[in-house]
């Protein structure tokens, strides 16, 4: 794979990376849970706790997203399984995040 | 009746995107000749049938202030499974060598119901695991990429049967085969948001998800039927595209949901959830494929034509949010 082909492969999951650390960012350090949710969506029961594990969660789907445009390299079968997982994990632990501090 | 005086700040508002595009088309018609022909406006129809299909399906998501970034790599996948499934038998690169082209219907049954899947996946996870629509969205496009990517080993595809492409070249009562299916879409997609218990769930879910659920909404199943039905649809343009390219790959679609979400916030879909209508879509469309059509017309620059294009999706959701701001 060259250079160019494997960029324009991984784009998507560049993107995404640049994009959740973005909001990671936003979250962690503004405490900004509007950017995530809008603002008229109920407001989390611990605003702060709920910014930092949600901050991280999306730290972790970030890696997960790099580590996939990573892997594209050798291997798009295994990016994409990669993917799935860290999806799913990363779903159950949003729903075990809102039930701790959003709701 | 009491009614409002609209003051021209209030019209620049709410409607000044449409405003500048119409004066635009004006000064376009007067300016080239063919700007407003018959075949022009044609050809400007047909681009806008595959359009209109995807801005419908993300119209329901938007409406209840959500979104989907998944819709792109949907239209890909929708485009790329109905290609192989619809190869001549004697074409040297067939995906599948001995398989007999499928009948149409059936293989656009299966790109629905496929996308519809994803579709169904995605909205489990905003609807029961609360993970906010962005996020979820943009995780199944990349899902749905890397699929598309292993199913077609990345290699574009082409050699259609004459039923598939003639969905795009072939004409009832003058008009083609494309724009008849938008109409039929746009049809059925308005009798579902005005006529049944689930539009009216949809808009009570974009006005306030708590109330919605507190009044007796089945705010879950109603999300999930949402994003199914829009991923559905987005298959249902990866068909569209398909026939009328005459191939396929898997970058079919690509940065096709945010025309789509700027066409609907231009006509009056609001991302702040709860308003928005199928005629909202129809015009956001056309405004969009209109202005396209103006600024090639004028001899614009493609790469100026791409910052004319984003300026305007600026302008209207930026105008769009100071709507909410000031209703709020």
């Amino acid at each position: 794979m060259t250079g160019e082909s494997y960029l324009s492969t991984a784009l998507i999951p560049l993107l995404m990376t640049v994009v959740l650390i973005y909001y990671s960012f936003r979250l962690l350090f503004l405490q900004d849970v509007d950017s995530i949710y809008g603002k008229n969506k109920k407001k989390p029961k611990d605003k702060e706790g709920f910014a930092k594990a949600a901050g991280k969660l999306m730290v972790f789907l970030a890696a997960a997203s790099l580590g996939m445009a990573v892997i594209m390299y050798w291997s798009v079968e295994i990016a994409l399984v990669e993917i799935c997982i860290a999806f799913v994990i990363f779903g159950i632990l949003w729903k075990k995040m809102n039930k701790k501090y959003g709701e | 009746m009491d009614k409002k005086k609209l003051s021209f700040k209030d019209i620049m508002i709410n409607y000044g995107v449409i405003i500048i595009v119409v004066l635009l088309v004006i000064y376009t018609g007067i300016t080239s000749k063919n700007f407003l022909s018959v075949n022009n406006l044609t050809n400007i129809l047909m681009n806008m049938s595959s359009r209109l299909v995807i801005a419908l399906g993300i119209a329901g998501c938007i409406i209840t202030a959500g979104c989907d970034l998944s819709a792109g790599r949907m239209i890909g996948l929708g485009g790329c499974i109905a290609g192989t499934l619809l190869q001549k038998m004697d074409y040297s690169q067939k995906f599948f060598p001995n398989m007999k082209p499928m009948n149409i219907f059936l293989a656009l049954l299966i790109v629905m119901l496929v996308c519809a899947l994803f579709g169904a996946v995605t909205g489990f996870f905003i609807a029961y695991l609360n993970v906010p629509p962005f996020i979820s969205t943009m995780a199944m496009m990349e899902i749905v990429y890397g699929i598309n990517m292993i199913y077609t080993n990345a290699t574009p595809l082409g050699g259609y049967v004459s039923s598939y492409t003639g969905i795009a070249s072939g004409r009832f009562l003058g008009i083609s085969y494309l724009i008849w299916i938008a109409l039929l879409v746009a049809v059925i997609t308005w009798f579902i948001f005005n006529m049944t218990r689930h539009g009216k769930y949809m808009y009570a879910i974009g006005g306030n998800p708590q109330a919605a659920e507190v009044a007796g909404v089945p705010v879950k199943k109603t999300l999930i039927i949402i994003y199914a039905k829009a991923a559905a649809m987005y298959g249902l343009a990866g068909f569209m595209l398909g026939a009328k390219a005459g191939g396929a790959s898997v970058q079919l679609g690509y940065g096709y949901e945010m025309e789509a979400i700027a066409a609907c916030t231009i006509g009056g879909v609001s991302v702040s959830g709860g308003r928005g209508k199928v005629s909202s879509a129809i015009i956001g469309v056309a405004v969009f494929e209109i202005l396209k059509a103006a600024l090639q017309f004028l001899g614009v620059n493609s790469n100026a034509q791409w910052i004319a294009l984003g300026i305007i999706i600026f302008v209207a959701i930026s105008l769009d949010i100071r709507k909410y701001v000031a209703r709020k």
